[in-house]
């Protein structure tokens, strides 16, 4: 085993204290400075030793860092070794951090009779430790949504507080792709800023706009010299830069967000902790637009859903499975039928009349059964007014149901004036005809007036026979009574005639009048059970007539055709309705699979008081005929070969179509 | 008289018949102008209704005139001045359903009268 000998342990000790790289200081009782090795004069970049003896130790420090020293030199005073860290500027105005420790220094007896103070220069460390408690600031402000500027801001600052000498920006690309759009610089003159504003990206655009082209850092060591500055030298000239490095800030997805620049007033290459540094700034940069644009997506997109929502005039309910309200939506909760606290937390059975909470809960287990939306529809009572509502409930969110409730009183009522509309529609076109059928009316009633008449002369001559011939006279008297009741009759059948009506003739599309009355007669078909189909030219030559009078033949057309077939199986009930032009004329032709028409009655069809339906005056198709007529045109009956009969009515095409 | 009594309508038809007897005068009904065309007795004046299924009354009156047969007329009719297209002949006594008692009589005086008169 190998001896080494040890030097006398005081010299050691001076050894260790003048080797060492740390500030190491010898105070006295009083505080002052006694001794401070040649580590010491270097980290305070002072002079000479004898700058520094002489001074009280704590009055270098200041505020709080100056109360640490004292604790610390009043407990090493006490017998312990006290350590703390502390801020303290160099006498060549370096901003120093240091970790001190204060050893007591005793005689043999024990007594405190000098101070030791350690002071190692930890401001590397703390910076490191400074920066990322920065770095986790403003990630913590991403986090909790602080406006843009503002993390970037302090993204700059910390980055500036961190490299000295420099200034740094963060300029954002637009979404264009193309221009550069204001981040945060706060320490750059405002004029710059402003200048560069709205500039395009390019291959030669400032070390910023060419790093956000090309997607690489991009380093200028002197402005004055770098061609891609060539646009912006007089600017740079103008607030002083002369280097400046910029990095791309990129998205996840490779996307170029903005750029990170830093700038120095002096020509210069980065240092590698540079550009780390603008590395790292970067990506937080990054994260930080990247954040701001996924919240701004999300707030345009609720926004949107609110504004979607806002637009829906439709009300909307969450129910649980067990049938209880839990959320809703309403443009305007006065509208609904009870405010929200009474029914928010309540079964549908508790709240909800039983013409609503039955067919609801119907809905309900159906759409929970088999994933399909479920209709129903109901009606409700109030202001004497009836109002009508279509809900559909869906299964959502799993084991709730969305139950969209939308008021469709104005449609219901639409149909309903529809309905009336058709029924003085056929009244409307009946009264327009009354002066065409004038002599065929005055015709049908003078026969039994006559017969009245002429039965009570003979009556009256009877009776002034003698013998008078009772039985005679009674034949006269029940004959004129059942004259009577026959003229009563047709009078009866007229009383539907007795209103006027304008006529006005236009240029129409018999496709749109067929609509018209197809869509009318909807209702209609379904009851009956008729499938209609229809074969509409395209393009059908506009005929001058009469909407309404024209509406009124079509309409009573397809219910004689309907009526024909009221006996039909109904897969026999088919109806269709096909419109042709040709040789100037426009045709509709309503073709049946109804009963057709008896041989002997294919001409008389046509003739008032002629009917072959159970109901109706007989005066349909006379009206249609005259109509038609009135337009010009034809109307033909004919049976089918197979079954049915069909009916065509052929009018000339609109001399303002034929202009055209 | 003998009267003929042309129309279609069966009430019109048996109240002329009911009317024409309490006067006294003896009375046959046709139901047509063909019909009535198909008998060949005379009549002291025939009762036409124009408007007629089949051959109407101006028509049957063509008929008869062409073929010599000169009988007196009296036209009923339930339309106006114009029917069936044609102008009712004015030297026809013509009756406008409904009509009264005395203008039947001044009717029949007049398209019947010489008759008449030669008769008694």
């Amino acid at each position: 085993m190998m001896i080494v000998e040890l030097p006398p342990f005081e010299r050691l000790g001076r050894h260790l204290i003048e080797g060492s790289s740390d500030c190491v200081k010898l105070v006295d009782l009083d505080g002052r400075i006694v001794y401070l090795n040649p580590g010491g004069v270097e980290l305070l970049e002072l002079g000479c030793t004898e700058d520094l003896i002489g001074r009280t130790w704590t009055d270098l420090w200041e505020g709080e860092h100056q109360a640490a020293a004292r604790a610390a030199v009043a407990r090493a005073h006490a017998g312990e070794r006290a350590s703390f860290e502390g801020f303290c500027r160099t006498f060549g105005g370096s901003d120093k951090w240091w970790e001190v420790v204060v050893t007591p220094i005793t005689d043999n007896d024990g007594t405190v009779v000098q101070l030791l103070a350690v002071s190692r220069d930890i401001t590397e460390k703390r910076q490191a430790a400074d920066f990322r408690a920065g770095h986790q600031s403003v990630l913590e402000m991403i986090a909790t949504g602080a406006a843009l500027d503002v993390v970037l801001a302090r993204l700059v600052q910390l980055v500036e507080r961190h490299s000295h000498g420099m200034w740094c920006s963060v300029i954002l690309l637009d979404e264009d792709g193309v221009h550069l759009r204001k981040g945060a610089a706060p320490s750059l003159p405002s004029g710059y800023n402003e200048a560069i504003e709205g500039a395009a990206i390019g291959p030669r655009a400032g070390s910023c706009g060419t790093a956000m082209y090309s997607g690489r850092t991009v380093i200028s060591t002197d402005v004055l010299v770098d061609p891609i500055w060539e646009d912006y030298r007089a600017l740079a000239v103008t607030y002083g830069f002369r280097a400046c490095w910029s990095t791309p800030i990129v998205s996840a997805q490779k996307q170029v967000l903005g750029s990170f620049a830093m700038y120095y007033p002096e020509p210069r290459p980065p240092l590698d902790e540079e550009r780390r540094l603008v590395e790292v700034a970067a990506n937080i940069a990054g994260i930080a637009i990247e954040h701001q644009r996924a919240l701004e997506a999300l707030r345009r997109s609720e926004e949107r859903n609110r504004a979607i929502l806002r637009a829906i005039p439709d009300w909307m309910f969450i129910l649980d499975a067990n049938g209880v309200f839990v959320d809703y939506h309403a443009k305007d909760p006065d509208e609904l039928l009870m405010p929200p606290e009474v029914f928010l937390g309540k079964t549908i059975w508790e709240v909800m009349p039983p013409v609503i909470s039955n067919p609801l809960a119907t809905a309900m287990a159906g759409a929970l059964a088999s994933d399909e939306p479920k209709k129903f529809e109901y009606s409700l009572e109030s202001d004497q007014a009836q109002y009508f509502y279509e809900a559909c409930v869906v299964r959502c969110d799993g084991n709730r149901l969305l139950s969209i409730v939308r008021d469709i009183s104005d449609r219901k009522r639409a149909e309903m004036d529809a309905h009336i509309q058709r029924r003085d529609l056929a009244h409307l076109s009946r009264v327009a005809t009354l002066g065409e059928l004038s002599g065929a009316i005055a015709h049908e009633l003078s026969q039994p007036m006559s017969a009245v008449l002429i039965n009570a002369y003979a009556a009256r001559r009877l009776l002034s026979q003698d013998p008078v011939d009772l039985v005679e006279t009674r034949a006269a008297v029940e004959d004129i009574i059942a004259n009577d009741k026959r003229a009563g009759a047709v009078i009866e059948r007229l009383r539907t005639l007795l209103k006027k009506g304008q006529i006005t003739f236009e240029a129409l599309d018999l496709n749109d009048v067929a609509t018209d009355v197809l869509e009318l007669t909807r209702s209609d078909f379904l009851s009956r059970r008729i499938s209609v189909t229809t074969s509409l030219a395209p393009s059908l030559p506009r005929v001058d007539g009469d909407r309404v009078q024209l509406q009124q033949v079509l309409l009573n057309l397809v219910l004689n055709a309907c009526e024909s077939m009221s006996a039909s199986e109904v897969n026999e009930r088919r109806l269709s309705v096909t419109t042709t032009a040709d040789d100037g004329f426009v045709q509709i032709a309503i073709s049946d699979r109804g009963v057709g028409l008896p041989d002997d009655q294919r001409a008389a069809v046509f003739e008032p008081f002629v009917t072959f339906r159970e109901q109706g005056l007989g005066l349909g198709l006379a009206i249609s005929r005259s109509i038609i007529v009135a337009h010009g045109g034809q109307i033909v009956a004919e049976n089918n070969q197979e079954r049915g009969a069909t009916f065509s009515c052929r009018i000339p095409v609109s001399s303002a179509e034929t202009r055209a | 008289m003998t009267l003929a009594v042309v129309d279609d309508d069966v009430d019109v038809r048996a109240a002329l018949n009911r009317l024409l007897r309490a006067m006294g005068h003896h009375v046959r009904l046709f139901a047509s102008a063909e019909e009535f065309a198909g008998d060949r007795r005379d009549f002291d004046c025939v009762i036409l209704d124009i408007r007629l299924p089949g051959l109407n009354g101006l028509e049957l009156r063509e008929q008869m005139r062409a073929a010599g047969r000169h009988l007196p007329l009296v036209f009923i009719t339930g339309d106006g001045d114009y029917s069936l297209g044609h102008d009712v002949p004015a030297d026809v006594p013509t009756l406008r359903k409904p009509f009264d008692e005395d203008s039947l009589v001044a009717a029949l005086g007049n398209a019947a009268g010489p008759f008449v008169q030669l008769k008694k």
